[in-house]
Order: C-alpha cells, then sequence, then structure tokens
C-alpha cells in the first residue's frame, strides 16, 4: 500500500491506495467523483479524462499512485459557489449534452483548449478533441458550444 | 485494479539502476503509461515490480547541445516534443509523428522513450528517429553504452534492452545543412489509430551540384517485423541527380524491402501497394523541404 498526498479540485486528500489502483478508480471509488467515467479502460475514449496539473490525461491509464503531490481538476471541481463553469453554461445552451457520458471529458478537454489558445479556431478545437469520443454523436455542437467561448474568454 | 504489483518510485538514476539490478525481468519501467497499463490490464505482462522513472532528475529534457546534436530525454513527452520541434523550427517530421500518436490526450502522457522502449513495428516516433540516423544510450549499474537506433530493433516489441537496463538518452546528430525530411501515417482516421503503413524521409540536397542528391534515409513502419530501413532504395538515390523516374524505382524497391502482413488494419497486399506511393510523396515533399531550407545558418 502506498500513502500518497494530492489536491483535488482544491481540497488535500491523503489517502492510501494499492499499487494496481488507478486513477478513474481512486477517484470514482475511494473520493465519489463518479463525475469522471469509465468507458473503454484503455485511453481510447475520453471519458474518464480529467486535468492533471492542468493537462488532460486519460486517469484510467495513471496509477494512482503516480498521483503524489499533484493537483488534479475533476468536472466537480469545475463550478464555483454554485455557478457553473462558462463551458459547462455554453454546453447546456448549446444542446451540446444527449446522454452526458462523454460531457465530463469533453468540457475537461475543452477548458483546457481555451485556457492554452484563446484564440482556437474550429479546427483546432476539432483536432484537440480526438481523444474524446461521443456516442450520440454530438461532436458538432459540442464545437460550436467551445467555440462560442473563443471571443468572450 | 492491477493485481500483485509493487511499485516503486525512484528519485536518482542511480536508485533505479539499482532496482534494475534486483529486478531485472520480473520490472517493467513505467514512464507515461500509455502503453504499460493497457498491458497490464490485458495481462499481456506479468511483472512483479512497476518502477515509476518520472522522478528522475533530467530524463525529460529536450534541448541542442553546442555540437548541434539534439538531445532527447526518454521521458520527453509527445506533447512537450511537439511544442520543442515547432519554438525550433526543426525536426518537423518528429513533430509531425508527435502530434499524430495516439491522441492529443495521449500524447500529453505518452513519452518518446516508451514508444521506442516498446518495440512496435508500427512505432511512429521511431521511423523518423531513423531517418535521422539517431543513437541511443543505454545504462545498467556501472556500464553505459550507446546503440544506433537502426540496430535498437529486433523483432516486433523485442528490442536491443537487457532486463538490467534503462534508455537514458537519444541524440539525433546534427542534420546537414540543405536537409528536408517528410513524414506520413496512412490511416482510417486522423487520430487513434496505428499506422497501416508510415514513411519518413529525410533527404540532403548537395551543396556543391543542388540538383543532386547528397544523401537520402527511408524508413518505414508497419511493413516489417520491425521499424525498418529502406536501403536499397536509399542506394538508388544517392549520388543522383534528382528525377522523377527514380522516385518510382525507389518505391518499388522500398516495397520489395518489406515484408508486411495481412492483420485486422489492413491485408500485406494492399500495404504493399501503398510503400511506394507514400515512399514518392514523402520524397517529393521532403525534396521540396530542401529549398525551403537552403541559405538558413541559423542552427
Amino acid at each position: 500500500m502506498h500513502k500518497i498526498t494530492l489536491k483535488v479540485n482544491g481540497e488535500m486528500y491523503s489517502v492510501l491506495v494499492e499499487a494496481g489502483k488507478t486513477l478513474v478508480d481512486l477517484l470514482r471509488d475511494d473520493l465519489q467523483l463518479t463525475g469522471s467515467k469509465k468507458g473503454c479502460d484503455m485511453g481510447d475514449c475520453g471519458v474518464c479524462i480529467v486535468l492533471v496539473d492542468g493537462l488532460p490525461v486519460n486517469s484510467c491509464l495513471v496509477l494512482a499512485a503516480e498521483m503524489e503531490g499533484k493537483e488534479i481538476t475533476t468536472i466537480e471541481g469545475l463550478a464555483q459557489n454554485g455557478i457553473l463553469h462558462p463551458l459547462q453554461q455554453a454546453f447546456i445552451d448549446h444542446g451540446a449534452i444527449q446522454c452526458g457520458f462523454c460531457t465530463p471529458g469533453m468540457i475537461l478537454t475543452a477548458k483546457e483548449i481555451l485556457d492554452q489558445n484563446p484564440n482556437a479556431t474550429k479546427e483546432d478545437i476539432r483536432s484537440a478533441l480526438a481523444g474524446n469520443l461521443c456516442r450520440c454523436g454530438g461532436y458538432n455542437k459540442i464545437i460550436k458550444a467551445t467555440l462560442s467561448l473563443i471571443n468572450k474568454h | 485494479m492491477i493485481r500483485r504489483i509493487e511499485y516503486y518510485r525512484p528519485d536518482s538514476l542511480s536508485e533505479a539502476l539499482a532496482l534494475l539490478e534486483k529486478y531485472g525481468e520480473d520490472l517493467k519501467v513505467l514512464a507515461g503509461g500509455t502503453n504499460l497499463l493497457v498491458q497490464l490490464k490485458e495481462k499481456t505482462i506479468h511483472p512483479k515490480v512497476i518502477m515509476d522513472i518520472k522522478n528522475i532528475p533530467g530524463l525529460s529534457s529536450l534541448k541542442i547541445n553546442d555540437k548541434g546534436e539534439g538531445c532527447i530525454g526518454p521521458l520527453a513527452t509527445m506533447r512537450a516534443i511537439e511544442h520543442w520541434c515547432s519554438s525550433y523550427g526543426r525536426y518537423n517530421s518528429l513533430r509531425s509523428a508527435a502530434q499524430q500518436l495516439g491522441s492529443p490526450v495521449i500524447g500529453n502522457r505518452a513519452t518518446v522513450g516508451g514508444n521506442l522502449c516498446d518495440g512496435s513495428p508500427a512505432a511512429d516516433t521511431a521511423i523518423v528517429l531513423l531517418s535521422y540516423d539517431t543513437k541511443l544510450v543505454l545504462n545498467e549499474l556501472g556500464k553505459e553504452r550507446t546503440v544506433a537506433l537502426g540496430d535498437f530493433f529486433l523483432c516486433p516489441h523485442r528490442v536491443d534492452l537487457n532486463p538490467y537496463e534503462i534508455l537514458s538518452q537519444i541524440t539525433i546528430p546534427q542534420l546537414p545543412v540543405s536537409t528536408g525530411e517528410a513524414f506520413y501515417k496512412l490511416g482510417r482516421r486522423k487520430a487513434l489509430h496505428i499506422a497501416l503503413v508510415g514513411v519518413a524521409v529525410s533527404i540532403t540536397r548537395d551543396v556543391v551540384s543542388p540538383q543532386k542528391i547528397k544523401n537520402v534515409r527511408i524508413a518505414l513502419s508497419s511493413v516489417a517485423p520491425t521499424p525498418m530501413r529502406a536501403k536499397k532504395a536509399e542506394g538508388v538515390l544517392a549520388g543522383q541527380e534528382w528525377n522523377e523516374d527514380l522516385l518510382e524505382e525507389a518505391g518499388r524497391l522500398a516495397a520489395d524491402a518489406a515484408s508486411p502482413i495481412t492483420d485486422i488494419r489492413a491485408t500485406k497486399e494492399y500495404r504493399r501497394a501503398m510503400i511506394p506511393v507514400l515512399v514518392r510523396r514523402a520524397l517529393n515533399e521532403a525534396w521540396n523541404n530542401t529549398e525551403k531550407k537552403s541559405g538558413e545558418t541559423k542552427e
């Protein structure tokens, strides 16, 4: 067992983890942060994506033990004081959420694109979301929602 | 949950080498984890120990040394490599391969060391680095050796790395002035795919006779048991005046040198048919890029 200390959504946690526990399981099972989903469990679908030190990462491909000292943001950490993050609001406004399964991963990846490149084009967004699959086929509205924040960001 | 493994995270290379010495074949090195964790979950490997090397200083560096060599640490991620190549304005093929590996999210973790040491015949960065005549530094306790990347790949998923060794440095020799490059990854989609055929070309224009090809490297992926160089194809071009007929012959020789297989992604016939097409395109593009490069004095 390994004792790790990490920050999740601004809060410090000290947890005991087995060597083989993945980050997605730590978040969902131990911390009850079930916003991050488990889809393919092998880094292809993106529903498990969280931000680790600001970078989107497939949490199914990360061992919890690797996260010592890291800062993690899950979808639960975006809203502040009950107010949705502009991206979350944009997704709602543009009808970019259907079943919702891909949504947390999509929003977190899109957030990083916007943070990194406030002048991102539609193509930039489309490319950057290549690791996020949407089984409902909702891509266009997801990209539109993200694009809508370009001038406002 | 991955069962029955231990996790170590050494803080120094010497600590890592001691662990490798102790555990040898029972140990797997964890870098980005984008390949290793899949293997662990699918139970295609059964190590007792996972050694996370991300705490070891100096392994993710990206720099040009004073000899003009590109020095890349094994932990350099695809994203870091993309940014470095873009901001330096060099190694365009490496930038392209890093950008096309997996997905952008995968690229935030996937490392070049992992891509090489996994030894897949389809490895994207492998063929670009082969086209650059890259060398590797391998360390074990008390020993260090340098290996040409061309000698590193032995057969599918087997590389010249003994169980006690770790890859510590990737060195790209200074590329001659008037060198152009190109990289193509053929696949059914733009991301999240393994190359059906990959081609990396590096071609150097003769500075004295600018219509002559001084040197060329043609590296192919997914068409042989390992990433390979098409040396006969290279031989037919080196020292010759640039002409379209030569490209036909080079393409044909490259296809002859390959030994593609039929697998779930493509048939061997299709792969063999695509090799000359991609080799021709890559040679043309790389040659055009030498024109853009000539006159460039900044390294």
